[in-house]
């Protein structure tokens, strides 16, 4: 059995940093550009907010793990029948949120790149990111320390490029908060990409130091995936304006799509920009499938993880491949709210209380 | 030698059904280079010495001819070597064979090894494989005992340990295992110590073999787990910085292990040099890898798949130089880079004489001929003449190797889904080796120097 070491805050940084850049530049800047006619940047830092109190919330929980995994911890502590029906809710949440992550990326291959290739061969990509987490949270970690330098740094020139023929006049209002912003469903529906930090938190073991890596690097992260998701958002909107990004399904990538410069030796930004993205993304659908792999463990103990990871792999290509169109899986990002504000808040709350007053009964024992 | 007859007489009580003479005989039957030649007699009893001719060499024994019982007999008078062991059939068979003499009585089971063993080395020379400019320029030879004194010459220190032991059961070769002490991994030792315990082989010629034997994961065995190296100076630095070295009796190649994958792309060099420039020449490494692996593969997706993603012109005069050629990109492409490595082959396997000529007539003719014969295109020569030499740049010679593999895998992700499939390819290849390790060390470790991780 190899010795693994601890995980620093900068493999925390770099694997959360790529969750931002796997799922901010597709659905989400037309969601929040939808969601609101008053300043954009102020739904994105509320979900910031929000994620960040999320994520202190799950710290505060693995810090009393004593190096051993969350669902195990669960189980422990509320018993099997209460932590099954605690869990499995997280399972579904993992599986959706795979699910929609896989086939909306193959749906934009389809769109730009690859027009008549087939779904179900595009959604084949599952395959390494499948092996990937057979092979457990460690390899995830060192994949992710490596790509995050290869798509940041493309990410990153795209972003200096994008500025290029950028107006700030089209970006206003700039100081007008809208509450209304509260009732949109595109407002809730956004949360998605704000979650990265639940999936490490259930999978992986956790102690004091590993959770303060944990909140360093998450921290960290939340402050590049805020500006990164800033870019994606304000630069189709300072490009075509409010009204015109708002009607794009992808306006990031259109926006990618309008950039020729002369200097710049490819044309089609757009597939630079889908590289990058796939760096990203295949190491995110591995830490999700790890994700589901652990919660079906902690369901399932006699299972063993990596033939749970490779079975809901299976499952995934599946439904991603069954899914008969593209609406479904909006949908499904407006439906599933209840679940991700489960995951984000009620699920460590109830085991931080159930936690709370186990010590309370064995203090007054 | 009556202290060492003295010696002998105590074996003699033994009476075994055969003595240790007639013993080695029959095993040595049919042995050309056998000798067993009587030197003297001993209460009655013969007195023989029994060696091999090619390994040992009696000039370290002194004869003396007298004359004795009205007859001219030579009679062994001196033995300059180290001290004598006693030994039995097995374990003289065992001394033959590593070139010492046995020194047998008639009529006793037990021998005594004189060490007459006799060196078969070359000299030592300049490294075949890792040429530097700036540095030392001798390399180890084939001789376990010369490598490991040159390792000690370097790194004079009583932590530097070296254990050793045989491995093969035929070839018996020995293998050393040295490492700094206070450096060393206690772990990682311990399963290269189980690793080469387990060995159940019959012969282990090479490190390279001894590689392949003791890196047990299948699957994983695409990339080197340890480099393989000829310079006495890169295993000393080495191995104050926590790594193992395995040396094999026989091989000119010591093992450096765990390894990481950025440790193949170091060359010795970079220590000497300028840090600037080490820092340049590493970059510089890094970015032909990332040429020769994409480099074809990007012309297969920008000429076939993606032709929209490259500017206009460049996509135009890309066109204008495959204007005629009857073969699809991919297939236009593999066959360039199948006959490229036609040429690099056979240009490594040829006499150093005629290996010029061949690439001569190989690049410049082949190149100049296909190109007016329609074949391929102007660009995708260019393109896999530079991919050639990307590949010439990689350090080390087995990850030169697999490069050269990997670029046809890129090659084909690129057919199948352009620049999408590259990118597939790569992810797959990061993938692929953050799941290796090499003895416990994660291959994918930082490119920080620190204790046991390599580079």
């Amino acid at each position: 059995m190899t010795k693994q070491p601890k995980r620093s805050a900068y493999a925390y940084f770099c694997l959360f940093s790529l969750y931002f850049g796997a799922a901010g530049g597709f659905l989400y800047p037309s969601l929040v550009i939808n969601s609101t006619d008053g300043a954009l940047w102020l739904p994105i830092l509320l979900w910031a907010g929000a994620s960040a109190a999320s994520c202190l919330l799950y710290v505060r929980l693995l810090r009393g793990l004593k190096g051993q995994p969350l669902l195990p911890y669960a189980r422990g502590l509320l018993g099997p029948a209460a932590a099954w029906l605690l869990t499995f809710p997280l399972l579904l949440f993992a599986f959706g949120a795979v699910i929609v992550m896989l086939r909306s990326f193959s749906e934009l291959v389809t769109m730009t790149l690859l027009p008549t290739t087939p779904i179900s061969f595009l959604d084949g990509m599952i395959v390494p990111a499948a092996l990937l987490a057979a092979a457990g949270l460690p390899p995830i970690f060192r994949a992710a320390r490596l790509l995050f330098l290869l798509a940041f740094t493309i990410l990153l020139f795209l972003l200096l490029v994008g500025f290029i023929n950028t107006h700030l006049y089209y970006g206003g209002p700039w100081l007008r908060p809208e509450p209304a912003f509260l009732l949109s469903g595109d407002f809730y529906g956004g949360s998605f990409l704000w979650m990265g930090f639940a999936f490490v938190a259930l999978c992986g073991s956790y102690d004091a130091e590993e959770s303060r890596a944990y909140r360093k690097g998450y921290l960290l992260a939340l402050g590049v995936g805020t500006a990164l998701v800033l870019s994606f958002v304000y630069l189709p909107v300072l490009t075509f304006g409010r009204e015109l990004s708002s009607n794009l399904t992808f306006p990031f990538v259109t926006k990618m799509d309008s950039v020729y410069q002369y200097w710049i030796v490819f044309e089609n930004l757009t597939s630079i920009f889908l590289s990058a993205t796939m760096f990203c993304l295949l190491v995110v659908m591995a830490l999700k499938l790890r994700t589901i792999g652990s919660v079906a463990h902690g369901l399932w103990p006699k299972l063993p993880v990596s033939k749970l990871v490779l079975t809901a792999s299976a499952v995934v290509f599946a439904v991603a491949t069954w899914i008969p169109e593209w609406r479904i899986i909006e949908s499904w990002l407006f439906n599933s709210l209840v679940i991700r504000m489960y995951v984000m808040f009620a699920f460590p709350l109830l085991l931080l209380a159930a936690g709370k007053r186990k010590t309370a009964k064995e203090e007054s024992k | 030698m009556p202290a060492l007859l003295a010696s002998l007489h105590k074996w003699t009580v033994d009476e075994p059904a055969r003595s240790l003479n007639k013993e080695l005989a029959l095993l040595f039957a049919d042995a050309h280079d056998y000798i067993c030649v009587k030197i003297g007699e001993d209460g009655g009893r013969e007195v023989c010495l029994c060696y091999l001719s090619t390994l040992a060499s009696p000039a370290k024994l002194r004869f003396v001819v007298s004359e004795e019982a009205g007859t001219l007999e030579s009679r062994l008078s001196q033995y300059e070597g180290t001290a004598l062991q006693e030994a039995q059939a097995d374990s003289a068979e065992h001394a033959i064979c590593l070139g010492m003499a046995v020194l047998c009585m008639e009529g006793s089971s037990h021998g005594l090894v004189l060490n007459l063993h006799k060196v078969q080395q070359r000299s030592l020379s300049s490294p075949f494989t890792e040429n530097v400019l700036q540095g030392p320029l001798y390399a180890f030879n084939e001789n376990l005992e010369v490598n490991t004194a040159l390792v000690r010459q370097r790194f004079r220190s009583s932590k530097l340990k070296c254990l050793v032991s045989d491995i093969g059961t035929a070839t018996r070769t020995k293998a050393a295992v040295m490492y700094a002490e206070d450096k060393v991994d206690p772990d990682c030792l311990q399963r290269v110590q189980d690793a080469l315990d387990g060995l159940d082989v019959q012969s282990v010629q090479d490190t390279g073999e001894l590689l392949r034997l003791i890196d047990t994961k299948r699957w994983a065995r695409l990339f080197p787990k340890a480099v393989l190296t000829e310079r006495p100076d890169r295993v000393s630095s080495d191995l104050l910085r926590g790594k193992i070295a395995i040396l094999l009796d026989g091989t000119p190649f010591a093992l450096l292990l765990p390894a990481v994958y950025t440790d193949f792309w170091h060359s010795p060099e970079d220590s000497y040099v300028n840090p600037f420039v080490s820092v340049f020449l590493n970059a510089l490494r890094f970015l032909a890898m990332f040429c020769n692996l994409t480099l074809p593969a990007l012309y297969i997706a920008l000429t076939s798949i993606n032709v929209d993603v490259n500017r206009l012109e460049i996509s135009l005069a890309a066109a204008a130089s495959r204007e005629g050629v009857p073969y699809p990109v991919f297939i236009e492409t593999m066959l360039m880079l199948i006959i490229i490595d036609f040429i690099t082959e056979a240009g490594t396997r040829l006499p150093q004489a005629i290996s010029a000529t061949v690439t001569m007539v190989g690049g410049v003719v082949l190149g100049q001929a296909i190109i007016q014969a329609n074949i391929v295109s102007n660009l995708l020569v260019i393109i896999v003449a530079a991919t050639a030499i990307t590949n010439f740049i990689v350090i080390d010679y087995q990850m030169g190797l697999v490069q050269r593999i990997l670029k046809y895998f890129v090659c084909i992700g690129a057919a199948v889904a352009g620049l999408l499939g590259i990118v597939f390819c790569l992810i797959c290849l990061v993938f692929y080796l953050s799941c290796l390790e090499s003895f416990g060390t994660p291959y994918l470790t930082t490119m920080l120097k620190k204790k046991g991780g390599g580079a």
